[in-house]
């Protein structure tokens, strides 16, 4: 190896960057460009010509062929060991076999329409319960729920209100679960059938509403509302009275509020187990709530030592 | 709308996807040239070279159902085997000057060598790789891609993952170092001689 054959000048910015900009505009094939930035070069610089010379030969000599070996052996080798070819019999089995499946599920799907259209009876595909089924059972538990919610809103809301709290009638006695009655907007207490039970009796006895108790009958009796309910259901012999749980409570008790709306066909009230709780006060107002239980049980316990 | 030559890749990388040998040997033919001397390029060491493209080649091949094809193929290969490259630095201590070049067994000199070539491209070979070294790895690999494998700066700096300001900034000044470091050898001399420069 000989010692350098050339030198340059030191390296200058403005001509640095002027030689990059021709190598950059001949890479990218702006020959007109190229040759307009080799002509100010040129008559800037003294030293463009052989510098930019200088750099065309270092960059072009990267182009220069180079020996490769071929590796393909070695390469498939290895992936044939991770990754094992397929010969070429069997990637026309395994096409082959794809394409069966694919026509097998086109040609059932069209035999099981063609059936469906020729033979509508035959294929009653909705006899059979499916997926839908589940949706809607599943679907049905959650509109109960809503609607139940929604009905204590609304009783809640009521509750506010402040109406006249009259036609108070006292807890009903012997009620059964009716769920032949049809369905309406705005009435959940059929949505609630384990809930809901009315009086299958005419009001024509008023006293039976309120029989279970000697002393509940003689408080309600005492009331003008009593007086008033009766008159009411002697004038309209066919209808029954209806007990509503408005929401709210007694300020004094802290007990809900039952309220007499108007002469029904039955009674309904929201529940057995509160049937069991019902009082009537002074106000002719029905109560019911733990105190009226244990007034009970207290009256009887002082019954039984006497 | 897609050139023949992308078709064909297409079509064969399905192929060897599907299991087919000979699609694999035609995959790795068209492109182990471009990716060798890239990867000759950065490392300096045709064995190092070798074992690089090899390892690539049969990730590729391997995981070839990953391969998107809205993408080039060989970006996806250069990608793999720069990672490689990158793990194998990590892993191997820096390689003195004088054992990248003229080092692999039986051969006059080192770099990518034909049989048929002169001492003169041979020593060539030599000084244009000895001064690649020079350069920051970086510099290197934008020099690389854009003089060797005709790259455009957006792709380049897509492949290496920075802005392509930067790119601009470590191929200008490659090229400068490259050039004066080529200068100061008697190489120099030698390109000009065998007509490298026009």
């Amino acid at each position: 190896m000989t010692s350098p054959s050339f030198s340059l000048p030191p390296p200058d910015d403005t001509l640095e960057s002027l030689v990059n900009e021709v190598i950059d505009a001949e890479a990218e094939g702006d020959d007109a460009r190229a040759l307009e930035l080799i002509r100010k070069g040129a008559a800037q610089h003294p030293g463009f010509g052989a510098r930019l010379a200088a750099t065309r030969a270092a960059v072009k000599s990267l182009r220069q062929p180079v020996f490769v070996p071929d590796q393909r052996v070695e390469v498939l080798t290895e992936v044939d060991y991770l990754r094992p070819f397929l010969s070429p019999r069997v990637r026309k089995q395994i096409s082959a076999t794809r394409v069966a499946i694919a026509a097998g599920i086109v040609m059932t799907a069209s035999l099981l329409m063609t059936l469906q259209y020729m033979y509508p009876q035959v294929t009653p595909q909705g006899a059979q319960p499916g997926a839908v089924s589940g949706v809607v059972e599943a679907s049905r538990a959650d509109a109960v729920a809503s609607v139940r919610s929604l009905a204590s809103m609304v009783d809640e809301i009521k509750g506010q209100i402040t109406a006249p709290v009259g036609n108070v009638i006292g807890r009903p006695r012997g009620v059964v679960y009716d769920p032949s009655e049809p369905l309406r907007l705005g009435k959940s207490s059929a949505y609630e059938a384990d809930l809901s039970v009315k009086l299958p009796h005419k009001l024509e006895q008023p006293g039976w509403i309120l029989a279970d108790s000697q002393t509940r009958i003689a408080a309600a009796e005492k009331t003008g509302f009593m007086e008033r309910l009766m008159a009411q259901q002697a004038a309209d012999k066919a209808n029954r009275a209806r007990v509503t749980i408005i929401g709210g409570s007694d300020r004094a008790s802290g007990a809900p509020l039952l309220l007499y709306e108007q002469p029904r066909r039955s009674t309904s009230v929201r529940s057995r187990p509160l049937l069991e709780q019902l009082e009537v006060n002074a106000d002719g107002i029905v109560l019911f709530g733990p105190d009226a239980a244990k007034q009970d049980e207290a009256k009887d316990d002082a019954e039984g030592e006497r | 709308m897609k050139s023949l030559d992308q078709r064909r890749e297409q079509k064969l990388i399905r192929e060897a996807a599907a299991g087919d040998r000979e699609a694999a040997g035609e995959l790795i033919k068209l492109h182990q040239t471009s990716v060798y001397a890239y990867i000759l390029r950065l490392s300096g060491r045709a064995d190092v070279a070798e074992d690089i493209v090899q390892e690539a080649f049969v990730r590729v091949l391997t995981n070839l159902d990953r391969f998107d094809p809205q993408y080039r193929f060989s970006t996806w290969l250069f990608t793999i085997a720069r990672r490689v490259f990158l793990n194998v630095c990590e892993k191997r201590r820096p390689v003195s000057d004088s054992e990248r070049v003229g080092e692999v067994s039986g051969r006059s000199c080192g770099i990518g060598q034909s049989w048929d070539e002169t001492e003169d491209q041979c020593q060539t070979r030599d000084a244009v790789q000895r001064s690649l070294m020079q350069l920051t790895l970086e510099q290197r690999e934008v020099i690389v891609l854009f003089h060797q494998h005709d790259w455009p700066i957006w792709l380049i700096a897509q492949h290496l993952e920075m802005p392509e300001g930067t790119v601009k900034s470590h191929l200008h000044r490659g090229r400068t170092k490259l050039r004066e470091t080529l200068a100061s050898t008697a190489a120099a001399a030698n390109l000009i001689r065998q007509g490298v420069v026009a």
